[in-house]
């Protein structure tokens, strides 16, 4: 596991909206390691800064008040953050590229299918319109939708949201990117449906050697998808490794609290397990752990110093004041 | 075989592109379809009204003026015997060139200005959308005699008013539409493929703001008819000896009462073509809003 290379490396990133209520910080402090032709997982609920840390990735802050204000995002080699617009322009859709969570709305009303698939081709490769359409054809025909050749020439409407996410699919891996960012591709998706398009990714990946960012706030979707998990509570990081190994035996309080309210099959309870309380509000962080409030097994420190991140070998960190047992990060 | 609800369906869905959904609502308003049948023969008549009229329009006849309509002269005869029929005829191609060529460039410049105005925003936006609302304070034909009286009368100078007195309409609604538009999810889609920034503007955003455009475009043409025949009536306009409606109407001012044909022609002639177009407008509007379409 370890010996394979990381075709990303996120290092300390922060990244801060500047709205007219002050400033939110989505994303503070992240760093994790995505490993070439893996999947990492990147779970946490509403508001954790999942998506916040794709955008980040993307460059896609444009018409928003989001900043990168720290941090380096290390791609092949380059600090992505070094580049100017125009070549991190080079790199979207055709190094790294990202499909999103909505496949009602992420697609042009007015623009035919193929012409949006053929979008980035057109935009990456020198190749004449026939070729193009050629490669949109057959990245469709690899996706599994029907009647391909009378699709390129409809509209978005005409198709149902499984098949617009396979178009999205379609669209994202047209020029085989060597990272492919999922923002909850399957949310909006009945449950059939988010089955065969998980099957679908899965499939092309292995085929493409693609490596994924997977990020999902569901957690079964992790334990079926991923080789990595990172899960964020508050910005942050709170505990990241092998998926095997979080699953089994989980460090933080958090991810053992996400666990614990999965429900199980065969399993007769009365109540599913809640996590006590709510989401603190971002303008009024708790001081020391975030996650302290709502935490059974929280210690006097926990409210009043952040935990570091605590090493224990082969990508497992938590950052949790209990786990002070491993080595501690900086 | 038997037809079963399936194919039925795929049988539709095979033709049901955004033209065939617009033409299917656009189909069911029978006024728009009156009035688009009443457009054709307008734009026919402009462009034949040599061919069709049955004398020259300056051919005076001294021993017939001020004759009411006859078998020989449908509209009757102004004051120097010219036929007025000829004359409303020819009038179609002066106010639809008026009408469609200020309208078109004023769609075209105000259409720019709103999608960079409202793509690039901040100080931009605010200096373009600041300069609008000074020009949107004026009241249209006062601004437009206004300019007029600068640049001088005649037909071109009459263009150039009314481009000037309706870019603001135009860039303030495309601005509305690429305000709405370039946050949404399928532009942040685009750019995630790495589409530039032009790309994004003319493929992604110019066609979502393109219906309000159109149905913008008929309703301003009505206007601007009206408007140049305002001018011409106020002598600021056409000159005689050019059959303009506005210049029609103003030479038939004095003979209101004794030859009513001379100014009801001419006004007939606006009034049919300005409801024409905003007639043609609101059945665009209800074909083409989106608010109003179907999933």
């Amino acid at each position: 596991m370890t010996d394979r290379k990381n075709i990303l490396e996120v290092k300390n990133l922060s990244t801060y909206f500047f709205t007219d209520n002050g400033v939110v910080r989505a994303v503070e402090n992240l760093s994790f390691k995505l490993q070439e032709g893996s999947t990492l997982g990147i779970v946490g609920e509403s508001g954790s800064g999942k998506s916040v840390t794709a955008l980040s990735i993307m460059g896609l802050f444009k018409g928003t008040t989001g900043r990168v204000v720290e941090g380096e995002i290390i791609f092949e080699g380059k600090d992505l953050l070094k580049l100017s617009e125009e070549e991190r322009r080079g790199i979207r859709g055709k190094d790294i590229s990202m499909i999103f969570q909505e496949p009602m709305t992420s697609l042009n009303p007015v623009l035919k299918i193929g012409e949006q698939i053929s979008e980035a081709i057109i935009e990456h490769q020198n190749v004449g319109k026939s070729e193009a359409m050629e490669q949109v054809v057959q990245i469709l025909k690899d996706t599994g939708l029907p009647r391909v050749e009378s699709i390129v020439n409809e509209y978005p409407f005409q198709l149902s949201g499984g098949q617009r996410q396979r178009v999205m699919i379609a669209m994202a891996l047209v020029c085989r990117p060597k990272i492919l960012i999922a923002d909850e591709p399957t949310t909006a998706l009945d449950v059939t449906i988010q089955a065969q398009i998980l099957d679908l990714m899965r499939r092309l990946k292995e085929r493409s050697g693609t490596s994924i960012i997977f990020i999902t706030h569901s957690l079964g979707v992790v334990a079926e998808m991923c080789d990595e998990v990172l899960v964020m509570y508050c910005s942050r990081a709170m505990e990241t490794g092998n998926v095997k190994d979080v699953f089994k035996d989980p460090l933080h309080p958090y991810t053992r609290g996400l666990m614990a309210s999965i429900p199980k099959l065969g399993e007769r309870v009365e109540e599913l397990y809640t996590i006590p309380g709510n989401v603190p509000n971002p303008r009024f962080m708790p001081k020391g752990c975030k996650f302290a409030p709502r935490c059974s097994e929280a210690m006097d420190i926990c409210h009043e110093e952040e935990p570091p991140f605590f090493d224990f070998g082969g990508g497992r960190t938590s950052r949790c004041w209990l786990c002070s047992n491993g080595r501690e990060v900086k | 075989m038997e037809k079963t609800a399936l194919m039925n369906q795929a049988e539709s869905g095979d033709i049901r592109t955004p033209f065939s959904v617009f033409w299917k609502k656009f189909k069911k308003q029978k006024t728009g379809v009156v009035a688009a049948v009443f457009f054709v023969i307008l734009v026919f008549v402009a462009i034949f009204c040599y061919q069709l009229a049955p004398y020259g329009i300056n051919e005076y006849d001294y021993s017939s003026v001020m004759q009411p309509p006859s078998a020989k002269h449908w509209f009757g005869t102004d004051e120097f015997g010219r036929d007025l029929f000829s004359r409303v005829l020819c009038g179609t191609r002066i106010s639809l060139s008026v009408g469609f060529l200020s309208v078109t460039i004023v769609a075209i410049v105000g259409s720019f200005i709103g999608l960079f105005s409202g793509y690039i925003g901040g100080w931009f936006d605010t200096i373009i959308m600041s300069l609008s609302d000074v020009l949107y304070a004026f009241p249209g034909l006062i601004l437009a005699i206004a300019i007029v009286a600068i640049l001088g009368p005649g037909l071109t100078n009459v263009v150039i008013a009314i481009i000037v007195f309706r870019i603001p309409i135009f860039a303030r609604i495309v601005r509305g539409n690429t305000l709405n538009l370039k946050n949404s999810v399928y532009i942040q889609a685009a750019r995630s493929l790495g589409a530039s920034p032009a790309r994004i503007l003319f493929v992604h955003i110019l066609p979502g703001a393109l219906p309000s455009v159109i149905v913008q475009y008929s309703i301003s043409i009505s206007g601007s008819i009206m408007t140049s025949a305002s001018l011409s009536f106020l002598g600021m306009g056409a000159k005689a000896p050019t059959p303009e409606w506005g210049l029609l109407l103003s030479n038939a001012r004095i003979y209101i009462f004794t030859s009513l044909h001379y100014a009801m022609f001419p006004g007939l002639a606006i009034f049919l073509t300005v409801l024409c177009f905003n007639l043609l407008g609101d059945a665009l509007r209800s074909a083409l809003d989106p608010k109003l379409s179907e999933m």
